[in-house]
């Protein structure tokens, strides 16, 4: 049996996250269905089923010391420093985003746990995402998270919005995994090549220009299905209809969730799979991240919601980051800071959008946050912080992200890029900036009813808010974690 | 042991931030209490850190406190060497004399914790500013000077004519910040580093080929702090603040910024031949200009404004010719003789009921006994007159001038020039305050209340003594600056009896300029001999006016420029631009309904977008080598 279980690498620390949200989930399932379970006894087990999540990540810490890059099951699974990076970023943004999710499930009634495992069993999805090594497991990690999501963004079905979000992220992003399995299938028939390091070492070996064309195309539609996971135009459309229409104490989760996974798992295909042939694919990433960036620019501009304003930022963001991964290893390195620092400030913005908006709502009209600061000077001081650091306002984490991006990009002699890249960070001030003025300075023509917050949100938004300060000022350990992350590729 | 240099640094800002919280629930004398007493703690403390200095023979203490960015490394960091030593005893020792003065003065302004407020987070940016091991953060206390100074000039801002003055010493000083912005990125292009440390040894190996450049940029950002020739004129509108502001930044401590900057970069200066005769020639110039202007002003402050200018040139002078510690050494008597006559100052505008024409006055002596002796002694001391402060500062310029030889001589014989109409200007205003008779009845005038006086006397016993810390036969501030100017060729005291005989003729121009004034001014000498000066009516108003150079730069630089904008904005932005935004907007009007079409929000068309871009994408993809070739 031992040697059975060597043979095909069984080793259930490696997949240990993922294990314990499923376990989780269905703790919380049984105890809906068979026994009348408190919501205080519910919300301990949720939360100490994250804790242990984020306690099988430093396991595998331990594993990743002594084995090193290996992959488990049969080369299905795979554990190297994305893998980790991309489970601490993970279970982070769950652990973030647990009160918002908690307290709008809660407003669901009879529909609370069934939200929570929602939840859960995506973020469980995502992980086996970013651990997977074949592009099945891939497919398959991509499918459990998402259409978890699917069903999270509907789950209030008395909003006709948040019906048709859920219907038209359901229907988009199904085309898009059609589009991506497509692209693998293509993958393995061309080349027989079914996995990550499968590539990394296939194409060296037959050398670059041996390469069918079948092979590229098929690697550009698993690109192009990771890329409408990160709302990268021309595959945002779906991005601010489901922002808008999903209950706002998930967007956080949601929109963060799915970006980092896809993002670990494009990194990982550019700088492991794909790195001696990156200079096919560097007009089609050029196109992706110029047009990413003028449509966010241009629509984020005329938006008067602000949920599909943070999306349309989203679109820009995206775009940021995906010009640092395709310009070489540094460049990837400045991306995963920056998509790191991107993500704190989109769980703290949601966050305080749920605290304002009530959970349930889709809507979120600027005009909400005109006399946040009568009403409630530490909210509008975290979202002025988190606005300005998506702004990229020097001091906080938003500048050192795009400074040391466009250095990358300056070195890697892209001029043009840094030159498109500049402009949308001036453009994006007016509308980064007009919120905040809302919220802070613009006098609200009726009073403001009074927000009271919890002391777990008060304790979140404070982390959150630390956080984006703290490595706008002291950057050095995330930029070194950072390069930890692709040193081995340099 | 390092990290007290941050104790001192931060004190003040902690004072500031905790009188800012909670300034509603302070009356005046718990403000006082706490403030004077933060003032009092961070004096000793650094009395203490000066004393641990000397006892290690002035060996540079630095303290890393963390690094900022890893690649180019900037951090940080902190660095007390005899240099900032001096400074930092002499911001905080003056800080804590004029605070208490303040809370005498300032007693009854409805904003008295503000402007306590105000008053430490000035005191904080300077610490900041002196106490830096790198350009950055001393970029920082630079920035944060300008603003505070900025803050306290239009404390008064009801005053339209304070909130003007405040704007234009801002925007005045912005241009000198613009050069050391544009020096900041060329050192840090050509060095790969802030630290004063780094860039001086590299420097010293081989200079970089644009060294003028940053030097001359740094140089600009001096004279705009230091107000120097041509940004000079805000100095004078910035006496608007109140006067014991006045007196610690725009006389004693923040003016002096840009010597402070030049002398701290000297290893760079030395082997920039090109900036330090910029800077002898404009430090000259300035100290004529300032001194002649002050000559025919009759309000009480702004004399000592464009003296204060005048003696700033003196310190550029000193530069340029290589004496850094004669620059340093005037700098430290300058602040407590001109801080001295400030306060001074401030003590007769407080008893005069807020009148400040000196023509006015006259007679206030037999009133104000105390006052008159002090600011005696200040003038005195400005003059230089031995055994004065004044005099042991400016001899040692004149002197360190004369020794350089050659074209230098032209050099001393003008800054004797300005020196002796220093003691003419000066002689004019103590006489014409405390001396003439009075015109006006002055029954009601006091002897300045205790809190002011005291003072006084404590900063009139410093301009006598302080000369002595650096007189040729001690030289006592050479051995405080040995470590900060080892790397660097520093031009001494010529030898012998020329000291003497130079010596001897600075005080002969220090006394005939003196004398001078009391003849013209209270014997009234020339219309005793009924003798009448040709142009003298066009001589006083060029004085009054500062030689029009005002005047001029209004002209030149706000309303041409103004006209010049009005004629752009209404052909640019009228037809141009309105018409582009207009055109934009209607064509964005017309387009509406077709971009509508593209977000419909109908999932079938979102599909076909999908599709029609994976394709066009992959078209692109096939098309790469093509487009490459």
């Amino acid at each position: 049996m031992s040697t059975i279980s060597e043979a095909i690498g069984f080793n259930l620390i490696v997949i240990g996250p993922t294990l314990v949200l499923v376990a989780t989930a269905l703790v919380l399932l049984f105890c809906t269905i068979t026994i009348e379970t408190s919501e205080f006894l519910k919300k301990t087990i949720t939360f100490g089923g994250i804790l242990l999540t984020i306690f099988s990540v430093f396991l595998k810490f331990g594993l990743f010391l002594t084995d090193g890059i290996s992959s488990y099951f049969t080369e299905k699974i795979l554990l190297d420093e994305f893998s980790l990076f991309g489970n601490v970023l993970i279970s982070l943004i769950l652990l973030f985003n647990f009160s918002p999710i908690w307290n709008t499930s809660n407003q669901l009634k009879d529909k609370t746990t069934e939200a929570i495992i929602l939840a859960l069993m995506s973020a469980s999805g995502f992980m086996l995402m970013v651990d997977s090594e074949s592009f099945m497991m891939l497919f398959i990690g991509l499918e459990i998270g998402s259409i978890s999501l699917y069903a999270l963004a509907g789950i209030n079905r008395g909003d006709l919005l948040s019906n048709e979000a859920a219907l038209k992220y359901f229907l988009l992003g199904s085309l898009a995994s059609c589009v991506l399995v497509y692209g693998v299938a293509l993958a393995y028939i061309s080349l027989s090549i079914s996995g990550f390091y499968d590539t990394a070492i296939a194409i060296p070996y037959i050398g670059a220009e041996n390469v069918p064309l079948t092979t590229f195309i098929g690697f550009l539609f698993i690109i192009v299905g990771l890329l409408f996971k990160v709302a990268a135009a021309p595959f945002q459309s779906w991005a601010p209809d489901v922002y808008q229409g999903s209950p706002t104490g998930y967007v956080g989760y949601m929109a963060s969730v799915a970006k980092v996974a896809s993002f670990l798992v494009i990194a990982r295909l550019c700088i492991v799979s794909l790195r001696y042939v990156m200079d096919n694919f560097e007009l089609f990433f050029l196109a992706v991240v110029i047009i990413s960036i003028f449509v966010g620019s241009f629509f984020a501009t005329v938006q008067s919601d602000m949920k599909r304003l943070i999306a349309y930022s989203g679109v820009i963001q995206s775009g940021f980051i995906l010009s640092g991964i395709v310009s070489g290893v540094n460049g990837t390195s400045a991306s995963l800071f920056y998509i790191t620092a991107y993500t704190i400030q989109l769980i703290g913005i949601f966050t305080i959008f749920t605290i304002i908006s009530g959970k349930l709502s889709s809507d979120f009209s600027i005009e909400n946050l005109s006399g946040l600061f009568v009403e409630n000077k530490f909210l509008t001081i975290c979202f002025s912080i988190f606005m300005l650091g998506l702004a990229g306002i020097p001091l906080t984490s938003g500048f050192i992200s795009k400074f040391i991006l466009i250095t990358n990009l300056w070195s890697y002699e892209s001029y043009a890029l840094v030159v498109i890249l500049m402009l949308s960070t001036v453009a994006g001030f007016y509308f980064y900036l007009r919120p905040i003025w809302v919220a802070a300075i613009d006098k609200p023509e009726t009073p403001v009813e009074r927000i009271t917050l919890k002391r777990s949100q008060i304790l979140s938004l404070s982390a959150l808010s630390f956080a984006t300060i703290y490595f706008g000022l002291l950057p050095n350990s995330l930029i070194n974690i950072s390069r930890w992350v692709i040193q081995n590729y340099l | 042991m390092e990290y007290i240099l941050l104790v001192v640094v931060f004190i003040p800002l902690m004072v500031s931030i905790f009188l800012n919280s909670i300034s509603t629930l302070l009356d005046e004398r718990l403000t006082t209490f706490i403030t004077i007493n933060g003032a009092l703690l961070s004096f000793s403390i650094s009395l203490f850190m000066f004393g641990f200095l000397l006892l290690d023979k002035f060996k540079p203490i630095s303290l890393k406190l963390y690094t900022w960015f890893p690649d180019p490394e900037i951090m940080f960091e902190f660095l007390l060497d005899g240099l900032s030593g001096t400074m930092m005893l002499l911001v905080t020792g003056l800080g804590l004399v004029i605070q208490i003065f303040s809370t005498s003065y300032m007693s009854g302004d409805p904003r008295y914790v503000k402007y306590f407020v105000y008053f430490n987070f000035f005191v904080f940016s300077m610490l900041l500013l002196v106490m830096s091991a790198n350009f950055l953060v001393m970029f920082f206390g630079w920035e944060l000077v300008g603003l505070s100074s900025y803050l306290l000039i239009s404390f008064w801002s009801e005053k339209k004519k304070a909130a003007k003055a405040g704007n234009k010493a801002f925007v005045l000083n912005r241009i000198g910040d613009f050069g050391f912005l544009i020096a900041l990125m060329m050192i840090l292009n050509t060095y790969d580093t802030f630290s004063f440390k780094k860039v001086f040894a590299t420097t010293l190996i081989n200079q970089p080929e644009n060294l003028d450049l940053i030097v001359v940029f740094l140089m600009i950002g001096a004279f705009g702090k230091s107000a120097q020739f041509p940004l000079f004129s805000w100095l004078p509108d910035a006496m608007e603040g109140p006067t014991p502001a006045s007196a610690l930044i725009h006389a004693a401590t923040m003016v002096t910024a840009g010597v402070f900057m030049l002398v701290r970069i000297s290893p760079l200066l030395q082997f920039s031949e090109l900036s330090s005769i910029l800077i002898i020639s404009i430090g000259l110039l300035t100290a004529l200009i300032s001194a002649f202007a002050a000559i025919n002003q009759d309000d009480i402050k702004k004399v000592l404004a464009y003296s204060t200018i005048s003696q700033l040139g003196f310190m550029f002078i000193a530069i340029g010719a290589g004496a850094y510690v004669a620059a340093i050494f005037h700098l430290v008597t300058h602040a407590f003789f001109k801080a001295l006559l400030f306060l001074g100052a401030g003590a007769v505008i407080h008893e005069m009921h807020h009148e400040q024409n000196i023509q006015k006055m006259g007679g206030l002596k037999k009133k104000m006994p105390m006052t008159a002796a002090m600011m005696g002694i200040g003038t005195l001391a400005i003059s230089g007159i031995p055994p004065l402060a004044g005099f042991w500062s400016k001899d040692e310029i004149l002197a360190s001038t004369f020794a350089n030889g050659g074209i230098y001589y032209v050099f001393w014989a003008l800054s004797l020039l300005a020196a002796f109409m220093t003691a003419f200007y000066m002689g004019r205003h103590w006489l014409l305050i405390f001396h003439k008779e009075p015109i006006n009845k002055i029954d009601d005038v006091h002897e300045a209340p205790k809190m002011m006086t005291r003072p006084l006397l404590l900063l009139g016993i410093f301009s006598i003594f302080i000369g002595f810390i650096n007189t040729p036969f001690f030289h006592g501030l050479e051995k405080v600056l040995h470590y900060t100017l080892l790397d660097v060729e520093v031009t001494h005291l010529p030898e012998g009896i020329a000291v003497v005989i130079l010596a001897l003729i600075s005080i002969g121009a220090g006394f005939t300029g003196l004398g001078l004034a009391y003849l013209v001014y209270i014997i009234d000498i020339f219309s005793y001999f009924k003798f009448e000066i040709p142009f003298i009516k066009e001589v006083k108003g060029l004085s009054s006016n500062v030689l029009y150079l005002n005047k001029v730069g209004h002209t030149l630089f706000v309303q041409i420029p103004k006209s010049l904008v009005r004629k752009v904005a209404v052909v640019i932005d009228g037809l141009v631009i309105d018409g582009f935004v207009n055109g934009v907007s209607s064509f964005f009007y017309k387009s509406s309904k077709i971009v509508s079409v593209t977000q419909s929000g109908f999932v079938r068309n979102y599909v076909v977008y999908f599709g029609l871009f994976l394709l066009l994408l992959i078209s692109l993809f096939i098309a790469t080598p093509l487009i490459a070739l």
